[in-house]
């Protein structure tokens, strides 16, 4: 545990020194500023119902599947291409550590970017009467959202020490992992219904399924263990990535 | 830490690590004792890095075992780390950390009580005290060098692994930092590996030398040295006459005369102190009007450089019989070229070596006061 923390303050001192996570910060503030604004714009405007904080957390989880790789890219690439990985890999420390200790530091920028957004919550609960039940659960799916991205992240980023391949690897396997709901959809329309079970595998395959529960107020025990599992095969495989490379 | 009463600090059994086709290192077996400073000596890419990773736990070898403080580096490999430290060849760093940030994160790495203690205590050892709040991306080669050391000895481990760790610095910090690992090697294992042989010459203790991946020698110094049959003596007299060199030739112990312009004879004898005084005796009873009386010591460099050279020609010799017996079967002559090509870096290799260890004797000779 120790050492896992000691791995992931440094990685988080080296977040906070470069400028990417400051352009993901004001480009996530941006994007969900601006629905924000539209949002509380209609109602007062044309009437209807007031705004949720699952609109805002909709739109940050949505462009955090572009965004969050550029982030997590250089976790591993980086000490891969510069060669303090031979530093590390001949520390006293596991290959799970280095691994965990990444993820977490990915994991914490996450969550305190996502703090930001309490700023809306804060106005919503102010000048509104919303239920704070659903703004819980939302928050909870955005951050387990957030630990299965950062998971893929620091597997792609193992995978290269080029930060671009492992950025674009990761995008790639993200957007697999959101439009496979759309496939889902497609399969429901045009196969008989004996076959529809390939349906629901892609279904139940899609990080947008899993997280909708959440923003809609639900919390089942399938969604949690999805981005548990999401997040934990990736940094199973991380490690085994990081370790085959010994070999090479 | 690591049990003091180990007869071996270090050990290689039969390490060989093959990259696909390439061999890198075959069968490397050595040991070393503790408070021993031994060299890796050997020309680049002969595979010294590759053993030393081995060494480190950083990759398995392809076969072979390696022990460090008596723990496997593979099958204990955590407990094995615990015990070394490791300053690899290109002294990878982070760049957006301060000196003491970096190393008080070693140092809570090693589990090491006192953290900020102990950062003083090294940065003081590699005298990098007055930088210790610099970003490490704005240091000096040279100093980057000392920030891989600290962070290699931070733990005061038993065993040290230096991958040239001279390569690239200026002549005094060169100078300072050969006395810091003389320093060191009285309570440390070390192992440090080079292609300057005038830095084996002056801090090692014993010298183990690669060549093509397989260990070529790994005696003590005086013994390399010493192995070497014939020695040689200058002799400069204002009045030698026709009958001096028959007269040296009769010296028990002389080997052969050779007779210079001006009076000046280089004798080959056979190392002995008997006949050095004879020598003298001789010339002074026949008053031949001694100038200069000089024994020549044989370097290591020579040695080692004719080691060298029996390699490759050893090696070019393997290529031309493979290349002749191949062409009987088809005329082409590209494997003819191969030896070719083999000849030609067999050449390259020797001023290389050569030139390096000659500048770097003349550095050891006068320090200069350059401050960085």
């Amino acid at each position: 545990m120790r050492n896992i923390w000691i791995i992931a303050r440094r990685e988080l001192g080296a977040i906070f020194v470069g400028p990417i996570a400051y352009v993901f910060s004001i480009g996530m503030l941006l994007f969900t500023g601006l629905i924000f604004a539209v949002q509380i714009s209609v109602p007062v405007i044309q009437g209807g119902p007031a705004p949720t904080i699952s609109g805002i957390l909709g739109t940050f989880t949505f462009v955090s599947l572009f965004a969050l790789p550029a982030v997590t890219m250089r976790l591993v690439s980086e000490e891969q291409q510069s060669g303090t990985i031979e530093l590390l890999m001949t520390y006293p420390l596991r290959d799970n550590e280095v691994v965990i200790g990444k993820w977490l530091a990915g994991f914490i920028f996450y969550a305190f970017v996502t703090a930001f957004t309490l700023i809306y919550a804060l106005i919503l609960v102010r000048f509104g009467n919303p239920d704070l039940g659903p703004m819980v659960s939302a928050y909870v799916g955005t951050l387990l959202w957030g630990a299965a991205l950062v998971g893929i992240g620091v597997l792609t980023s193992a995978m290269t020490e080029n930060q671009i391949v492992a950025f674009i690897v990761a995008v790639m396997i993200n957007l697999l992992f959101y439009l496979s709901f759309l496939v889902s959809n497609f399969l429901a329309t045009g196969l008989p219904p004996a076959l529809s079970g390939i349906g629901t595998v892609f279904e139940e395959l899609s990080l947008q399924t899993h997280l909708t529960n959440f923003l809609n107020g639900l919390v089942t025990a399938t969604d949690l263990l999805y981005f548990f599992i999401v997040a934990a095969v990736s940094l199973f495989a991380a490690a085994r990535v990081l370790e085959s490379k010994r070999w090479r | 830490m690591a049990d003091q009463n180990l007869d071996f600090m270090i050990e290689a059994e039969q390490l060989t690590k093959v990259y696909g086709s390439f061999t890198a290192i075959k069968d490397i077996t050595f040991r070393c004792r503790p408070g021993e400073i031994v060299g890796f000596l050997g020309p680049n890419g002969a595979g010294k890095t590759t053993t030393m990773r081995i060494l480190t736990g950083y990759m398995p070898p392809t076969s072979g075992t390696a022990y460090i403080g008596g723990h496997d580096t593979i099958s204990d490999s955590i407990a094995a780390r615990q015990h070394l430290g490791y300053l690899p060849e290109t002294v990878p760093l982070y760049p957006e950390m301060t000196v003491e940030g970096f190393l008080a994160y070693v140092a809570r790495i090693r589990r090491l009580e006192g953290v900020w203690e102990r950062v003083d205590d090294v940065l003081e050892a590699v005298d990098l005290l007055d930088r210790a709040e610099s970003y490490i991306g704005a240091l000096s080669k040279g100093m980057r060098q000392r920030v891989g050391l600290a962070q290699a000895l931070i733990h005061n481990p038993a065993v040290l692994i230096l991958d040239e760790p001279t390569i690239g610095l200026d002549p005094r910090q060169v100078v300072e930092l050969r006395a810091l690992i003389k320093e060191l090697g009285q309570s440390h294992t070390i192992l440090l590996s080079t292609h300057i042989l005038s830095e084996v010459e002056q801090i090692c203790d014993r010298v183990i030398t690669v060549i093509d991946g397989r260990i070529w020698a790994d005696m003590p110094l005086a013994d390399i040295i010493a192995g070497e049959g014939e020695h040689f003596l200058s002799l400069h007299l204002a009045g030698a006459d026709n009958t001096t060199t028959a007269q040296l030739e009769t010296i028990p112990g002389v080997l052969g005369v050779q007779e210079g312009e001006n009076g000046r004879y280089t004798l080959s004898f056979t190392g002995r102190d008997e006949t050095r005084t004879t020598v003298a005796e001789t010339v002074v009873n026949q008053a031949w009007g001694l100038l200069e009386l000089t024994v020549d010591k044989v370097s290591l460099e020579s040695v080692f450089l004719s080691k060298l050279k029996e390699a490759e020609e050893a090696r070019v010799d393997i290529y031309l019989q493979a290349a002749e017996e191949e062409s009987e079967f088809d005329e082409s002559p590209a494997a003819e070229k191969t030896a070719e090509q083999e000849l030609e870096t067999a050449e390259q290799h020797l001023p290389d070596t050569a030139e390096e260890a000659g500048e770097s004797s003349t550095v050891h000779d006068s320090p200069s006061d350059t401050k960085e």
